[in-house]
């Protein structure tokens, strides 16, 4: 099973244009979708969940037509959105086993024991009787979770899944992902690099709406080798050094200024060689370099 | 610091929903109750102005025990809020005054308590300007009436009720406990009425009442009604004293609030961790879980989503408050109802409880529906849900349905406590004959249904509407357009009236009958057009974030296939053919006339006749009568016997008789020896000319034309007008001699 996504496009009415010509095909396993933040990432997600419209452009999922077959999609769907709101005056456990219900794990005892599970799985046991208004972002994002995996599906979108947890809740996330992610479409979209890095077999860069890079994070890395170079300067010599090279990001470690720059030979001038990573192909891919 | 508290306070009501629906309820109310005798609060008005001073004084002492349970939702809130929402670690350890803080919530809040009690003044002045009211029952507006009521009952009763509920909710911490005091003082102010109602000392039951109905009553025990027309009554007497008494008990309740609040944190029982639970965070597998999609799990999903859309509805403070807001209105008037009026008592028969229900309890019912359709419409975007529930493989129908059932079952509740108050009520007054059937039947049939119709028309609203404000206002424009646009378009007939038949008005002889059958058919159209409604609610349901209009017709033509597309057919096939036969009934085989068309008439039957107003007439000296009456059919026949004599010196040339309109009438003449027979199988504007032996003499019946070829089965269909041109089947007979 496949994911087809094929000349998809749309505009904003306030003139955004948010997919321009996206396509892309995504195999079972870890996809994962990087691009900063406004980039069309989480248009492009909605749209695969049904709930956005394209302008053009179709997707199939197997023999499925997504934009017609909406409701046989649905049934095979995982989705968590970027941000989400709670339900008012509801506990976790009564909220995701009707989500559950809504799913159509219709039988109770099933339905009871997965809830139980994915509690135990996302760390919300011991909060399964708290209303959900009184949980922390965090937990929110846990419990977000939690319901995407409800009723085992076979195409998982989440949106900006980490934000907001913690180093090991993250950690414990992944691990849960991974594990579900062998035999499942998984798409991930994430401006966080390392998370790419650490679980994707396969990633897409995208920005302004556009597919600027697409394959596998190796393969995205070795286009690089041997053309980013790094210097650490002075705050003053930052404006300077723009102007004479291409600057592809620019970070502060321990304070003072590192660049890195795109060059195909040497450039010399106290720049050293730097084995490039995804971050590089990242900033690279997105200033416009290649 | 106080001003910052008590701002803070006073703005966030200021903003909020709660504040601005139940101001809106209780203008409504007042509104309604000022001009028109089918809504009621407290008595009936009766042979004084409906705007008299007193009336709107006595509005206002009844309205400030009623909002008691309002004034417990602001006060409530603004005392637990730090704690509600965990920021009085952070607040409380900032350097603020202990009476600043109190002080400020509490007279910010009991300040935004006294603003739905203004509606009652809106309403009133309002409704006196409404087309439909007797411009002679309202006096002009006596303004110093508005404002001592406001003075002397509004604020002193607010900050008195805000006090108890403020220091409960400070000392409590708890919102179940501030609204369980609030009822215990509602009910036990209501026994201590009842304790000290026999009190013979008028003098001091005047003072100990907290909320000041008594010392109003007694000061104006004895005012006539151009003195209940014409004088307001402020602080003086015993009223004086009583406000003053009972503002300083108000005082010490706070006072003792302050005295034992503290800004330390209490010690709460820490609950052991089960030392299990972390243990088992890794491990658990998920389980496999078998998935249903078919109709049965659709079935499933919508009771699962009605147990809990219920759940959290009957949970919300609005909910509370108005559902306690309407009982408190309707029961005393159910309670009360067998002693309307100088010394008069009646039997608290079944159909007389359910006009006092209607009275004081629809409008509520009816506001609920208006604001919580819009709440649960707009429920998942509202708290940003949205997305995860419409991304999930239920369809659309579930959620709708089970929504729209949520709502109707909290209406049912409300209906079913009622209903069981008016058979206690029956009970304890001795009057045994119950009459479960017409209860169930009237509150449970005819009048669910017609919630049923708002609440589909208000969901269908909101569901086209861009947003929840313009849902709302489309609503109630669309309501007031239905009720109000047709007379000025001269358009009389239920069939443009949304949700509209004949009011049926029940009677012990035939129940129903006579205005059931056209009942039915109307019924039949309005519910074939909601259901129609309901199956574009769904086809339109708003899933997902795309909002145009293009592509939710997209979307719409997607889901038009099977059971949705069938019923969609079926109803609107039955609305065309239910409304087709209903226009055949009441336009061709009878016409239906406005109140224009009635004046019209009546204005050329002067014009015409006019100049035989000066007419010597012989006078009736002598009738005799036999009426049958057919009740369930709503006939009757008529014969009679009349013996004209002409008492006029001169010979009369002509004999007028005017007919009634409804009925065929035969007339049988001898005038001087000459049989004179006249068939009118209609009435009509026409002038028998007939020409007997002796003078020329003719008779006039000067009436509108009907058609006359009837079908008795199909007549009965209509509304009031038609049925009384239904009535035509009868004969009556005028024989003159």
């Amino acid at each position: 099973m496949e994911l087809q996504i094929q000349n998809l496009s749309k505009v904003y009415q306030n003139g955004v244009r948010a997919l321009d010509n996206v396509s892309l095909t995504i195999p079972v396993g870890m996809y994962g979708l990087l691009g900063p933040n406004g980039a069309g990432k989480s248009t492009l997600m909605r749209t695969i969940a049904t709930l956005q419209e394209p302008d053009s452009g179709e997707i199939h999922l197997g023999t499925l037509n997504v934009l017609r077959q909406k409701q046989e999609l649905r049934k095979t769907l995982g989705y968590l959105p970027q941000e989400f709101g709670v339900y008012p005056r509801t506990s976790a456990q009564e909220m995701l086993g009707h989500l559950a219900l809504l799913k159509g794990i219709t039988d109770s005892k099933q339905r009871k024991d997965t809830v139980e599970a994915l509690l135990h799985r996302t760390n919300l046991h011991e909060h399964r009787k708290k209303a959900l208004s009184g949980f922390s972002g965090g937990m929110r994002q846990r419990f977000g979770i939690a319901q995407a995996l409800l009723g085992d599906p076979r195409l998982l979108i989440v949106d900006e899944p980490t934000a907001g947890l913690d180093p090991g809740e993250r950690n414990r996330f992944y691990s849960l992902l991974s594990e579900i992610g062998e035999d499942v479409i998984v798409i991930l979209s994430t401006h966080i690099v390392e998370d790419v890095m650490e679980l994707c077999t396969n990633m897409a860069v995208i920005h302004q709406g556009k597919v600027l890079f697409a394959g596998a994070p190796s393969e995205a890395v070795k286009s690089l080798e041997g053309r980013i170079w790094q210097k650490s300067v002075a705050k003053s010599e930052v404006k300077e050094h723009e102007q004479r090279y291409r600057v592809i990001s620019s970070k502060l470690i321990a304070g003072k200024p590192l660049i890195h720059i795109y060059s195909a030979e040497n450039p010399g001038n106290g720049f050293t060689p730097v084995s490039a990573d995804l971050e590089d192909v990242f900033f690279s891919r997105i200033s416009g370099i290649e | 610091m106080f001003k910052q508290f008590f701002t803070f306070e006073v703005r966030f009501w200021l903003r909020s929903w709660m504040l601005w629906v139940f101001f809106l309820i209780v203008a409504l109310m007042f509104f309604g109750a000022a001009s028109s005798d089918q809504i009621t609060v407290g008595s009936s008005l009766k042979n004084t102005y409906r705007n008299a001073p007193w009336v709107v004084e006595n509005f206002y002492v009844v309205c400030s025990l009623l909002t008691l349970l309002m004034t417990t939702a602001f006060v409530n809130s603004a005392a637990s809020r730090d704690f509600a929402h965990n920021t009085h670690q952070i607040l409380f350890s900032t350097p603020i005054r202990k009476l600043d803080y109190l002080a400020g919530r509490f007279l910010g809040s009991a300040l935004i308590a006294t603003i739905p009690l203004l509606g009652v003044s809106v309403g009133i002045l309002a409704a006196k300007y409404m087309p439909w009211v007797d411009a002679e029952r309202w006096g002009p507006v006596v303004w110093s009436a508005h404002w001592k009521a406001i003075l002397v009952f509004a604020i002193p009763n607010t900050l008195f009720i805000a006090a108890i509920i403020f220091a409960i909710a400070v000392l409590t911490r708890s919102t179940v406990v501030s609204f369980l005091g609030s009822l215990a003082l509602l009910a036990g102010y209501g026994i201590s009425r009842v304790l000290t109602s026999d009190l013979k000392n008028q003098k001091l039951a005047a003072l100990i009442d907290p909320f000041g109905i008594d010392p109003f009553l007694y000061a104006t025990k004895y005012w006539t009604v151009a003195e209940k027309n014409t004088l307001s009554i402020g602080y003086s007497g015993y009223l004086l004293w009583n406000r003053l008494i009972w503002l300083g008990v108000g005082g010490l309740i706070f006072a003792f609030a302050y005295w034992r609040f503290s800004f330390a944190e209490r010690t709460e029982k820490k609950k052991k961790l089960k030392a299990q639970e972390s243990v088992s965070i890794t491990s658990t597998a998920i389980p496999a879980s078998a998935r249903n999609f078919g109709a049965g799990a659709e079935w499933l999903q919508f009771w699962g989503t009605v147990k809990i859309e219920f759940k959290r509805l009957v949970k919300t403070t609005t909910f509370i408050v108005i559902t306690a807001f309407a009982l408190l209105n309707c029961v005393p008037a159910l309670i009360y109802s067998n002693t309307e009026g100088f010394g008069n008592t009646f039997l608290p028969v079944t159909y007389r409880l359910l006009e006092v229900i209607a009275g004081t309890l629809y409008l509520f019912l009816i506001a609920m529906i208006t604001y919580f359709a819009g709440v649960l419409a707009w429920e998942e975007r509202d708290s940003g849900t949205d997305e995860v529930h419409d991304a999930l493989p239920s369809p659309e129908w579930p959620t709708y349905l089970a929504k729209l059932t949520a709502l109707m079952s909290s209406i049912v509740i409300i209906l079913a406590v009622v209903m069981c108050a008016a058979l206690l009520v029956q009970f304890f007054h001795g009057y045994h004959r119950y009459q479960f059937g017409l209860f169930i039947a009237n509150l449970f049939g005819i009048d669910l249904l017609g919630f049923v119709f708002l609440a589909i028309l208000a969901f269908f609203i909101h569901v086209i509407s861009p947003n929840k404000y313009v849902g709302y206002f489309g609503y109630i424009t669309f309501l007031l357009l239905t009720t109000f646009v047709w007379q000025p378009l001269h358009i009389a007939t239920y069939l443009v009236q949304f949700g509209q038949a004949q009011t049926m008005t029940y009677s012990d002889f035939y129940g129903y009958r006579p205005f059931l059958e056209s009942w039915v058919w109307f019924m039949l159209y309005w519910t074939a057009f909601c259901i129609f409604m309901a199956a574009l609610t769904i086809l339109l349901w708003q899933r997902g974030r795309e909002t145009s209009w293009r592509s939710r017709i997209r979307n719409a033509r997607l889901r038009y296939h099977g059971a949705v597309r069938l019923i969609a057919i079926a109803a609107a096939i039955g609305f065309v053919a239910t409304g087709a036969w209903i226009f055949y009934n009441t336009k061709v085989l009878n016409t239906v006339r406005s109140e224009n068309d009635n004046d019209r008439l009546q204005a050329d039957y002067e014009k015409t006749y006019k100049k035989f107003e000066k007419q010597p007439e012989p006078r009736v000296t002598d009738v005799k009568y036999a009426i049958d009456l057919y009740p369930e059919s709503r006939n009757m026949t008529m014969r009679g016997q009349q013996t004209i004599v002409n008492q006029t010196s001169k010979p009369l040339t002509e004999i007028h008789f005017t007919l009634a309109s409804d009925y065929q009438t035969t007339i049988d003449m001898r005038v001087a020896g000459d049989a004179v027979h006249h068939e009118d199988p209609g009435a009509g504007f026409r002038e028998h000319t007939f020409q007997p032996r002796r003078a020329a003499e003719r008779y006039v019946h000067p009436q509108p034309d009907r058609p006359s070829d009837r079908v008795p089965a199909r007549q009965r269909i209509g509304r009031q007008e038609q049925t009384q041109a239904l009535r035509a089947q009868g004969k009556r007979s005028d024989a003159c001699a």
